[in-house]
C-alpha cells in the first residue's frame, strides 16, 4: 500500500517529505541508489504540454528535487539579459523624478539577443572615467527624447488628454535604438525594441518634456530583477488521488464537488473515478468532509514536476531553460577545475 | 534543428558567465579545505582525507543542493551536507565524510560529484531538446 513515491497530504499535515534514495539510507537496496548517469538517462521523462512564443509548461519526471529546484533557480536569477543601466537625464520637466523615471526605464524587457553582447567589466564605483567602460560591443544605447504639445485640432469641450494634447502618455516604443560601432549592420534584421511597445512609462502635460539617453548592458537577475529573462519560472508536484472505497450515485456527484472541474469523472454505472489529477489544485476540500475522509487520499508525486515557465520576451522559453542547464553545468565544470586551497 | 542549436550552443557557452578578471586562469579562491580541527590537540590537528570540509567562494543552495545530492549517491559517503554559515557572506560550506573503508578520499568524491553533475546536465539538455522537436513535430 505505502509507495515510498507520494507525498501524502492530510488534513493539517504532509508526512513521507524526506527522500530516501541514497545509499546511506539503507544497506539493502544501497546499490541500486548509487548514481547512475545511463540509469538517469533511461529514467528521465521529458514532455513539452504547450510552447507558445512567451510560455511553456513541460513535465520533468523522475529528477530529484534538488535538481529541478537548481534549474528553477538558475532560469530565475543567473540567466543574463539586456536590461538598462545608466540613464544620463539632459532635460526632465515632467512630474516623475530622474531617479523614478530611471528605474522605470530600467524595468522595461528589451527584446536584445543576449548573444549579441559581451560582458561589461565594471570598475570601480564612481570614478571618473566611469563611463569609458560602456563600447559598442558591451552597450546599447537608447534615446528617450519627447515633449508634450497642445493639439490645436481638438473639439471644443473635449476632456480627454489623449486627443487635447500630442505624447500625453510616454510609452516603452518611444525608446528609440541608437547604433554605435557596427551595431547598425548587427542587429539590421533583428531591431532593438522593447518586448512590449505600450509600456507606460510617464504622463505628460504641454510644456513638459524629457530628453535622455539610456545605457543598456548584459546582466543577471541575480544582481537586479530587471536582467531576470523571464516573469516567472515555477514548478509544483503533480497531484496524487487516491480513492480508495468505489463511491456511487448521489456520494459520487458530492465527491465530484469537492474537486475543481474535471478532475473527477463518473463513469456509466454511476462510479467516481480520477479523470485528470493534473487540474487539481489540493485544496484538500475532500477531507473535510466526514463520508470521504478516510477513503480518500490526497498527495503529490515525489519526482513529477510540472514546469511553468513565462518568458519576458527577450527570448523562448525553452531557449531559456536550456541556457540554465547550460549554466549548472558549466558551474559544476569551472569549480571541478578550479584548484583546492588549503 | 539540431544543427543550428548546436552551432549556436557553441557561440553561447563563452558568454556565460562574467569571464574571469585574471582571464582563463582558474580562481585560486574558489575553493579551500577547512581544516578539521582536533579539540583535544589542536596544534597537531591534521588534515584527513575522508572527512572533509570545503568552504566554496560564490555559490549558493543553486549548487549546493545538488552538489549534495550527488555527494549523497556515492556509495562510499556516509554524510553530506552543506550549509551557507551567513546569509551576507558569498560563501557555502559542504562537509563530507566517507566510510572507514571508503575507496575514495573526499576530494576525488567531490570530483565525481561534478562530474556527474556535467553529465547529468548533458542528458538532461538533450531530452529537453527531444522532446521540443516531438512537440514541434506534432503540432
Amino acid at each position: 500500500m505505502s509507495n515510498n513515491n507520494i507525498v501524502n497530504i492530510e488534513y493539517n499535515r504532509v508526512t513521507n517529505v524526506t527522500s530516501t534514495d541514497f545509499p546511506s539510507y539503507s544497506q539493502e537496496n544501497a546499490f541500486s541508489t548509487i548514481w547512475d548517469t545511463e540509469k538517469f538517462k533511461e529514467n528521465l521523462d521529458i514532455e513539452i504540454k504547450s510552447l507558445e512564443e512567451r510560455d511553456c509548461n513541460f513535465d520533468l519526471k523522475h529528477v530529484d528535487t534538488s535538481i529541478a529546484n537548481a534549474f528553477r533557480r538558475i532560469m530565475i536569477s543567473e540567466v543574463p539579459s539586456v536590461a538598462a543601466e545608466a540613464v544620463y537625464v539632459y532635460n526632465n520637466t515632467s512630474v516623475l523624478q530622474d531617479e523614478v523615471l530611471a528605474h522605470r526605464i530600467g524595468l522595461v524587457p528589451l527584446q536584445v539577443d543576449p548573444e549579441e553582447l559581451t560582458w561589461c567589466e565594471s570598475t570601480a564605483e564612481g570614478d571618473e572615467g566611469a563611463e569609458s567602460k560602456y563600447t559598442d560591443k558591451n552597450t546599447i544605447v537608447l534615446t528617450l527624447d519627447i515633449a508634450c504639445t497642445r493639439n490645436l485640432n481638438a473639439p471644443k469641450g473635449c476632456t480627454d488628454p489623449k486627443i487635447l494634447y500630442h505624447n500625453s502618455s510616454v510609452y516603452s516604443r518611444d525608446l528609440k535604438f541608437q547604433p554605435e560601432g557596427n551595431q547598425a549592420e548587427i542587429f539590421a534584421n533583428k531591431p532593438v525594441v522593447p518586448c512590449d511597445d505600450d509600456i507606460l512609462i510617464c504622463k505628460l502635460r504641454p510644456g513638459q518634456e524629457i530628453s535622455l539617453r539610456v545605457h543598456c548592458i548584459l546582466g543577471v537577475g541575480a544582481d537586479h530583477a530587471k536582467f531576470s529573462p523571464v516573469s516567472t519560472a515555477s514548478y509544483r508536484l503533480l497531484p496524487h488521488i487516491n480513492i480508495m472505497k468505489p463511491f456511487g450515485g448521489e456520494s459520487a456527484i458530492r465527491l465530484q464537488k469537492c474537486f475543481p472541474e474535471g478532475v473527477i469523472g463518473i463513469d456509466e454505472e454511476g462510479k467516481a473515478f480520477v479523470k485528470d489529477a493534473r487540474k487539481d489544485t489540493v485544496s484538500r476540500e475532500v477531507l473535510r468532509h466526514e463520508e470521504f475522509k478516510s477513503s480518500v487520499k490526497l498527495g503529490r508525486i515525489r519526482d513529477h514536476f510540472i514546469f511553468n515557465v513565462e518568458s519576458t520576451g527577450a527570448m523562448t522559453p525553452e531557449e531559456i531553460f536550456f541556457k540554465s542547464v547550460r549554466i549548472l553545468k558549466s558551474k559544476a565544470e569551472y569549480l571541478k577545475n578550479c584548484p583546492i586551497s588549503q | 534543428m539540431s544543427d543550428i542549436e548546436e552551432s549556436k550552443m557553441e557561440v553561447e557557452e563563452t558568454s556565460l558567465t562574467p569571464t574571469p578578471i585574471n582571464n582563463g586562469a582558474y580562481d585560486t579562491n574558489k575553493i579551500k579545505l577547512l581544516k578539521n580541527v582536533n579539540i583535544y590537540d589542536e596544534i597537531n590537528s591534521k588534515i584527513d582525507d575522508y572527512n572533509c570540509s570545503f568552504q566554496i567562494l560564490d555559490e549558493d543552495h543553486t549548487l549546493g543542493n545538488v552538489l549534495r545530492y550527488m555527494i549523497m549517491k556515492n556509495e562510499n559517503v556516509e554524510f553530506a551536507g552543506y550549509s551557507i554559515p551567513h546569509p551576507s557572506e558569498p560563501y557555502l560550506h559542504l562537509r563530507i565524510q566517507c566510510y572507514e573503508d571508503s575507496t575514495e578520499t573526499c576530494i576525488q568524491v567531490l570530483h565525481k560529484g561534478l562530474a556527474n553533475i556535467m553529465d547529468m546536465c548533458d542528458v538532461v539538455g538533450d531530452k529537453f531538446a527531444d522532446a521540443v522537436n516531438k512537440f514541434r513535430d506534432e503540432e
